[in-house]
């Protein structure tokens, strides 16, 4: 299954969510970029139960010393993987992997009371202490090793003797020495065949502080980012209130603008969009995979609120840039894309598709009849789909739907397209079933092109090219 | 050696040879067994790879480091394996050098340790701040000076030069070279008219590549040049933001002597990482100074001694009298044989 960190760049807007992320140790980014595309809704709810039961202590301003210590303890951890994999075989340990054990050992501890002073449920950290006795004899409790003195009254003999003689006979004490090592190394692996029996326990509590400090800042990114915890619906389709893109709120609000949430509602079926150019239906239709992304991946989502059901492929089609350096041409990425969505779609029903202008491209004759027989396929097929589009005439039965657009009249004077964003209403209207007639297509393309200053005769012409075409 | 109480008064000190068998590990044991008797806490660590059991380019026997107990030091996975004594783990870094993450440690017995440390400077600079939490005085470093090298031994706060019959068995030109690597090394440090804070001067730190010109606002503009050798092909634009360059690379004679004579540049403001960086020769470098431009460096580092080792790795054995005398009268500062001390 596609691991988040694979995913990330592939999907847009995701990257920005990832980069968001800020997790505090390797092993808690390791849980982060391994996190697999989640398809039951039980694991997704278990996901972000434990995301909520962290945001819950992030809301509750009494408890902030503990998440301090939390975090401190965190930033300590370091990925042990390969020291604990190596106990789980026959090797023995160095001094360098029995030191990192210890100090996981007593930072799990530590974790551990955290957890619990904290009343966190999910995260529930195995006791450690026969660890931390074997490699702490002298009981300092401090995350420091060495093979101790008080392992073995002979190596502590053997070692007093060599400070004695180390400045008087060097050959002596290197012979001293050498006798040491090899009552270390007894010491090394007597120690390792002890440890040996924990090993599983270690390494299921490094997966729990990784998990740990997973939710943790996807708790934070919920809150910084105003997420919402989506509610698991039982019918396959979505509803979104309040739905926004973070990646583009952010550039807006960078600009001294806001992003205009917006509510939508899917079910089995295909809904088609249409709406004026800059309505904002590309970012609509981004958001909404972006969204059920997160979702799959165990986040909570850009919205006020959610219903949200897991799909088992989410498909989308937005303009790629990288076409041109597959040496395809757009339309025949495209075609390819589609092509993937219906057969995809024929397999199983439950997909979410976005297609976003599909055959936009090409002639408007053939795009039109592409359009209106990819609108009755998916109908048929039975699964969710959203597909937006500036042709009219589309023949389909299908729900259709309309950006709001302008809220005044162009004409009457809006200082520039800069500010467009304050006069367009992204919201979207439903519209009765039927036939997509040319009246219900907006025809703001020449006005929008005339407020971004563009060439006067090209905006003439065209205009009289229009008038020509209508009073055919 | 008198100047071990000096060593005390520094937070950090680099020693470093000038040449291959100038004597740096044997000054360096020399400045610990000093240092032992005097209760304040040490670290040691090293720039680099370092610290082969035999010199690798010359063969010749290379003491390794003989630690006291006590005291800290910070060297890579692969050395620590290969210590020759007790000690016990402070620490293991998540960053990996070539020869793995670095251990620090301590001393619980004396014995000896092969070092290697971080790779680059601000790294390295990073655990000497460090070393502070684990209440060290002062943080020692086996220092290299090298062209290549990302780490930069001028990152102490002082630093000891070794030099001697291996750079030269000629000895007044022996002297006429330390005494111009003297000269670099009192480089003055960036600073002026900008703000130039501690934020600015680690920015330009972290860069490893290319050319900059720094305006006097302080910000720092990315003149698009990868090496300071393409300087020729490029110089439509080199002054855009004002005189003030900063090179990451090397400087060598090539570039002084462009600069010098385009008519164009006036009070130049060559801005280099540390003396390390320079690669000229003395009559270049004077030429450059008096034709009214400047050099400044981000780091520097005090001088506070010069240790001298007057046997070459072939054999031929300097007059060691003649020598010390005639260092320290050309540079003013005190001068010491090693072996003799």
């Amino acid at each position: 299954m596609a691991l988040l960190g694979n995913k990330a760049g592939k999907v847009p807007g995701l990257q920005y969510v990832v980069q968001q992320v800020d997790v505090k140790s390797a092993i808690g980014r390791l849980h982060l970029l391994r996190q697999p595309f989640m398809t039951d809704a039980r694991e997704i709810s278990e996901h972000l139960a434990k995301t909520s039961e962290l945001l819950q202590l992030l809301k509750s301003p009494d408890k902030s010393q503990l998440l301090d210590d939390i975090g401190h303890a965190l930033t300590e951890v370091h990925d042990i993987t390969a020291t604990l994999n190596s106990l789980t075989k026959d090797f023995v340990l160095d001094d360098i992997g029995l030191f990192e054990i210890k100090k996981f050992a007593l930072l799990t501890t530590r974790l551990k009371e955290l957890a619990e002073s904290s009343n966190l449920r999910s995260f529930n950290f195995t006791a450690v202490e026969e660890v931390v006795k074997l490699l702490d004899p002298e009981g300092q409790k401090v995350p420091h090793f060495y093979i101790y003195d008080a392992y073995d009254a002979e190596l502590a003999a053997l070692r007093k003797e060599y400070n004695v003689v180390y400045k008087t006979d060097i050959q002596q004490a290197e012979a001293l020495r050498l006798k040491c090592v090899e009552k270390e190394d007894t010491i090394r692996e007597e120690l390792t065949s002890k440890l040996k029996v924990f090993a599983h326990t270690l390494i299921a509590n490094l997966n729990i502080t990784g998990d740990l400090d997973l939710s943790l800042a996807k708790a934070e990114l919920s809150l910084r980012l105003s997420l919402c915890l989506p509610v698991a619906g039982k019918e396959m389709g979505l509803s979104f209130k309040g739905l926004f893109n973070p990646a583009v709120a952010d550039a807006l609000r960078k600009k001294g603008k806001n992003f205009q949430p917006v509510n939508i509602d899917m079910s089995p079926g295909t809904a088609l969009i249409t709406g004026a150019n800059m309505g904002g239906k590309t970012v609509l239709l981004k958001s909404i995979v972006l969204s059920q992304y997160m979702f799959q991946y165990g986040f909570m989502v850009p919205a006020a609120s959610a219903v949200m059901f897991p799909f088992r492929d989410i498909m989308f089609s937005f303009e790629d840039e990288q076409s041109e350096l597959r040496g395809l041409s757009s339309f025949a990425a495209e075609m390819l894309k589609i092509n993937g969505i219906i057969n995809t779609s024929r397999s199983h029903t439950e997909v979410l598709s976005l297609i976003d202008e599909p055959a936009r491209t090409t002639n408007p004759m053939e795009g039109k009849a592409i359009v209106n027989a990819l609108v009755d396929i998916m109908q048929e097929l039975g699964a969710v789909t959203l597909i937006t589009t500036h042709y009219s005439g589309i023949e389909s039965n299908c729900r259709r739907l309309r950006v709001a657009g302008l809220k005044t009249d162009i004409m009457e004077g809006i200082p520039g397209i800069e500010s467009i964003n304050d006069y367009m209403d992204y919201s979207l209207i439903e519209l009765p079933a039927g036939r997509i007639t040319e009246e219900e297509v907006p025809h703001e393309a020449i006005n929008i092109a005339r407020l971004m200053n563009i060439d006067n005769d090209l905006l003439a012409r065209a205009s009289s090219y229009i008038k020509k075409d209508t009073e055919l | 050696m008198p100047f071990v109480d000096e060593i005390l008064k520094y937070r950090s000190l680099s020693i470093v040879g000038l040449a291959k068998n100038t004597g740096k590990t044997e000054c360096l044991n020399y400045v610990l067994r000093r240092l032992e008797g005097s209760g304040r806490r040490i670290a040691l660590t090293s720039i680099g790879v370092d610290g082969e059991k035999v010199d690798l380019v010359t063969g010749t026997s290379k003491p390794e480091t003989e630690l006291y107990e006590s005291l800290i030091f910070i060297t890579s996975e692969k050395h620590y394996h290969q210590r020759r004594l007790t000690s016990e783990i402070l620490e293991v870094s998540e960053r990996s050098t070539a020869l793995g993450r670095l251990v620090t440690a301590r001393a619980i017995s004396r014995g000896k340790v092969m070092f290697s440390g971080p790779a680059d400077t601000m790294w390295l600079k990073h655990i000497i701040k460090k070393m502070g939490n684990y209440g060290i005085d002062t943080t020692i470093v086996d220092g290299a000076i090298s062209r290549l090298s990302p780490g930069s031994p001028a990152v102490t706060e002082s630093m000891i030069l070794n030099t001697g019959a291996a750079v030269s068995a000629n000895i007044p030109k022996l002297i006429s070279h330390t005494k111009f690597v003297h000269e670099l090394i009192n480089l003055p440090s960036y600073s002026g008219s900008e703000s130039l804070n501690e934020s600015l001067r680690d920015n330009l730190l972290t860069l490893s590549h290319g050319l900059y010109a720094i305006s006097p606002d302080g910000y720092i503009h990315d003149l698009g040049i990868s090496s300071v050798f393409l300087l020729k092909d490029n110089n439509h634009e080199l002054f855009e933001h004002g005189n003030t360059l900063y090179v990451t690379g090397a400087v060598s004679d090539k570039v002084l002597d462009y600069i010098r004579l385009q008519k164009a540049f006036r009070n130049t403001r060559l801005i280099i990482r540390d003396f390390t960086r320079l690669f000229v020769k003395p009559e270049t470098y004077r030429s450059f100074i008096t034709a009214g431009h400047t050099i400044e460096v981000l780091l520097r580092t005090k001088l506070m001694a010069v240790c001298v080792n007057p046997v070459s790795p072939v054999g031929y054995v300097l007059n060691s009298k003649e020598l010390c005398a005639g260092l320290s009268q050309a540079l003013g500062v005190p001068v010491y044989d090693i072996k003799k001390q």
